[in-house]
């Protein structure tokens, strides 16, 4: 059975393949558009809010001396995309690099060399075709897992996040087929850390909060990106954001809510620009007193504030420069579970619940 | 002209002494060396003896025998007019008494010791003679044995033979010992096939010490033009030239010598030639002294004269010469230049003419991993004494990198210098001296041909890319027509046929065959 979104891939690449027909059949090269996904093509869409690539288009022709290798190997994921989606597979990118990986007919050179060219063609078709991957059957990593009152279904199964053990529901990397049935939650929160999810999971935060639990276990994949993302979009839940309260738990944050830098040609399919951050901030370490537990910046941290402060999106928000140059000026960072310091259940007992309350969030 | 007329221009010069002490001179020294001179002084003889017939095309018969260590014998026979019985010792026995030496016209040999140093040299090394067989074509033939007379400068002819028999045309042959046969640059087999390639209307049977026969086929069927007699300009001759013209001088004043036997000498250029002396020019020539030579030539120098006729020379000619390389080089590409007469010394017309010759048997420079060089005078192959020849500086000094043409590139380079007068250094004939005007003509004519090749080499070079590219389009085709067709459900031949076509009209400048 093809999934709806599966069902766009197979339009968009059947589009593509016909537009190079086209062209032959006029007896022109065949050629496609190529949204640039260098850094100097990304910039921030401050009216969608997320980190977007501009108009800016390359040509990948076939009689292009520097073209050709890749327009045989876009056109080699393309073919092999549609025969996954058809066969109803699902491949690993090592897998799709594996697979399609041979010596090209009457010569010694292989389709390609090692699976960084794999990879750049994937991420080009996805910026051409306008689909993610998962679209095309070809699944991210799976890391990251959710736990809460939730039921979906996949593979015909349904299930509810509550009831698959202290551990939650894993996300997989293709999310696309999967299912929202059911939901009782407030809200979505967003933990960095897979430590602290456990710790909430424990002492029943997603009661206490009304709320699904997510984590992606460090900088979320795309699975868990993409999950949030349709869960946002299909509950209207707001997701709220608990990172560790330095350079790089807000740069994690920043990712959730507008996107990445290397996923500018596919943002929309992954940032969620309404996210609220909770914490930790540089202000809860006066308020909760966590000065005897804090960490002092170590040289590659400051470098990382220096970053953050230049980044369009930063500057977009006050509140985050203002947060990024009190971290500077502090010199410190401070983790989530430093929260522990105060008692185990302090997190989840009083500093989420009065926080959420109160709404005292950044943007 | 009588047939015999070539043979009555015969002067005697005594100077069989003077070979002998000093033969390393005249090209008799080393064992290889020694045995191509042979072969070169009756080869050169022969062609011009040949081409002093009208309407014959120079057929030559080259064998060298092997009689035993360091010993051989040399049979050189050609299709030429033969040699009356009377002359036989005068072609043969004298030194300096060849018909070319006192003539003012362009000739392969040009000295007239050529022959006789030869057979003297033959003489010397087995105490045996030159045994001559010739014919007229009037069915006679004539054989002899010929040797001479050191002392009295003198041919002496023994058992003579005389046969009836079909025969134009003379056959020598010498023995020689303490000569040795060997290949590379110095040697026979080389010697004679740069004179095919000088000589395009040479048709030439080579037969080596091994049994082994080379026939070199004409690359012309014409016969070259003859050289035309001249007189000789002021500004070319040396004093010991003028006391010989004057020695040998009919005329009865200085004045009417000088106007008589040379060339752009008027009547108003003696008066003004007169002026500038300091002695009587009614005077008899054969009375003109070492000191008055030289004052005359000295003001030849500073005097002004037309420039002298250079309609006397003949060169090989640019297709004579085109074709004479593409006979024997088989190259991949070829230049030659032929560039107008020019003069040097003020009065001595020359041309040069060039050919480069690249890929195919071309740059074969028995293993010297530099350019090949091909010198000629008068169409004669010059083996020796390379490194002080002006074609050889003339050569070196062009910056060849320039035209992308390395040590290592398969080129052949040709140069002909042809002049009445050619300027040898030392009485060898083994290199050509390094006179301003004869190097700046070489060398402008070999980077003419630099030019022409760097331009071919560039354009192949391109070609070679362009080709490389064209495969790089082609080699994704299969896999391009293979993907897009199971994408479209079109077939794979057809996408093939439409991407193939493309990439044909893109490099539509790249030939089929390559």
């Amino acid at each position: 059975m093809v999934e709806k979104a599966q069902e766009k891939a197979l339009k968009e690449l059947d589009e593509f393949g016909n537009q190079l027909l086209e062209k032959l059949n006029k007896k022109e090269a065949p050629s496609f558009q190529i949204p640039s996904r260098t850094r100097s093509n990304v910039e921030f869409d401050e009216e969608k809010e997320i980190i977007d690539i501009t108009g800016k288009k390359s040509t990948r022709s076939f009689i292009n001396a520097s073209h050709v290798r890749k327009f045989m190997q876009t056109l080699l994921v393309a073919r092999a995309a549609e025969e996954y989606i058809k066969n109803n597979r699902t491949v690993s990118k090592r897998e799709l690099y594996y697979n399609l990986k041979h010596k090209l007919p009457g010569t010694n050179k292989n389709t390609w060399d090692d699976d960084n060219e794999s990879s750049a063609v994937i991420d080009d078709l996805e910026a051409t075709l306008g689909i993610v991957r998962q679209q095309m059957n070809v699944s991210a990593k799976s890391r990251g897992s959710i736990y809460g009152d939730i039921t979906l279904k996949q593979a015909g199964d349904e299930f509810s996040c509550k009831k698959l053990g202290k551990g939650g529901w894993a996300i997989p990397g293709n999310v696309e087929d999967v299912e929202i049935v059911d939901y009782d939650a407030e809200l979505i929160l967003f933990i960095e850390t897979e430590a602290m999810h456990s710790r909430l999971v424990e002492e029943g935060s997603y009661d206490d909060l009304d709320a699904l639990l997510v984590t992606g276990q460090g900088m979320a994949p795309r699975g868990v990106k993409r999950f949030l993302k349709r869960l946002q979009d299909e509950t209207d839940l707001p997701v709220v954001a608990f990172t560790d309260g330095d350079p790089y738990g807000f740069y994690i944050y920043s990712v959730l809510k507008h996107g990445s830098m290397q996923l500018a040609h596919v943002n929309d399919y992954y940032a969620v620009p309404n996210s609220k951050f909770v914490g930790m901030t540089m202000d809860d370490i006066d308020k909760y007193d966590l000065h005897n537990v804090t960490e002092n910046l170590d040289e590659q941290a400051r470098k990382k504030i220096e970053h953050n402060l230049n980044y369009e999106w930063f500057k977009y928000h006050p509140e985050w420069i203002k947060e990024m140059k009190k971290m500077r000026k502090k010199g410190v960072r401070i983790e989530q579970q430093a929260l522990a310091n105060k008692s185990l259940d302090f997190v989840a007992k009083t500093y989420l619940p009065e926080k959420i309350e109160n709404e005292e969030f950044l943007p | 002209m009588p047939k015999n007329q070539q043979f009555k221009e015969f002067q005697e010069h005594s100077v069989a002494e003077f070979f002998k002490k000093n033969r390393q001179m005249l090209g008799y020294s080393g064992k290889i060396k020694s045995l191509t001179t042979v072969v070169h002084e009756y080869v050169t003889n022969m062609i011009d003896a040949v081409e002093e017939e009208e309407d014959n095309l120079p057929e030559a018969f080259v064998k060298i025998e092997e009689m035993g260590p360091e010993h051989y014998k040399v049979i050189v026979e050609d299709n030429g007019p033969g040699i009356p019985e009377n002359y036989i010792g005068k072609a043969f026995g004298q030194m300096l008494a060849g018909t070319k030496f006192h003539r003012f016209m362009q000739q392969r040999g040009q000295q007239g010791i050529g022959a006789a140093g030869a057979v003297m040299f033959g003489q010397v090394t087995t105490g045996k003679p030159t045994k001559i067989i010739t014919g007229q074509g009037d069915g006679k033939i004539l054989e002899c044995e010929l040797s001479i007379d050191v002392k009295k400068n003198r041919a002496s002819i023994n058992n003579k033979k005389t046969y009836s028999g079909e025969m134009k045309g003379t056959r020598i042959e010498t023995e020689l010992k303490n000569v040795l046969y060997q290949k590379g640059r110095y040697g026979i087999d080389e010697y004679l096939r740069r004179t095919v390639l000088a000589n395009p209307h040479l048709k030439l049977t080579y037969v080596d010490p091994e049994g082994k026969t080379i026939i070199y086929d004409r690359a012309v069927e014409d016969i070259p033009p003859k050289p035309k007699e001249a007189k000789p300009h002021p500004r070319g001759v040396t004093v010991d030239d003028l006391l010989g013209y004057a020695l040998r001088s009919n005329s009865h004043k200085i004045k009417s010598f000088l106007r008589n036997d040379f060339t752009r000498i008027s009547g108003k250029k003696v008066k003004e030639i007169q002026k500038k002396i300091s002695f009587d020019l009614n005077k008899m020539p054969k009375d003109l002294k070492w000191d008055e030579a030289e004052e005359l030539v000295q003001t030849f120098k500073e005097t002004d004269f037309m420039r002298p006729p250079t309609d006397v020379l003949v060169p090989i000619g640019k297709k004579r010469l085109e074709k004479a390389v593409e006979e024997q080089l088989e190259p991949e590409f070829k230049q030659v230049v032929e560039r107008k007469p020019k003069v040097y010394r003020g009065g001595v017309p020359f041309i040069v003419e060039t050919a480069l010759a690249y890929g195919g048997k071309a740059g074969n420079n028995n293993g010297d991993n530099e350019i090949e060089i091909m010198r000629f005078s008068n169409r004669v192959p010059l083996l020796f004494n390379k490194g002080t020849c002006a074609i050889t500086k003339a050569v070196k000094s062009v910056d060849w990198d320039r035209y992308g043409i390395k040590d290592n590139t398969p080129v052949t380079i040709l140069v002909n210098f042809t002049s009445i007068h050619v300027p040898y250094i030392g009485a060898g004939k083994k290199s050509i001296a390094e006179e301003e005007e004869i190097l700046n003509e070489i060398r402008l004519s070999l980077m003419k041909t630099g030019r022409k090749l760097g331009k071919y080499l560039k354009g192949k070079r391109r070609q070679r890319k362009r080709l490389q590219k064209k495969k790089t389009f082609e080699i994704y085709i299969p896999e391009i027509s293979k993907s897009l067709s199971e994408i479209t459900g079109k077939k794979e031949e057809e996408i093939k046929k439409h991407l193939q076509s493309i990439v044909k009209q893109r490099f539509s400048d790249i030939k089929e065959d390559e």
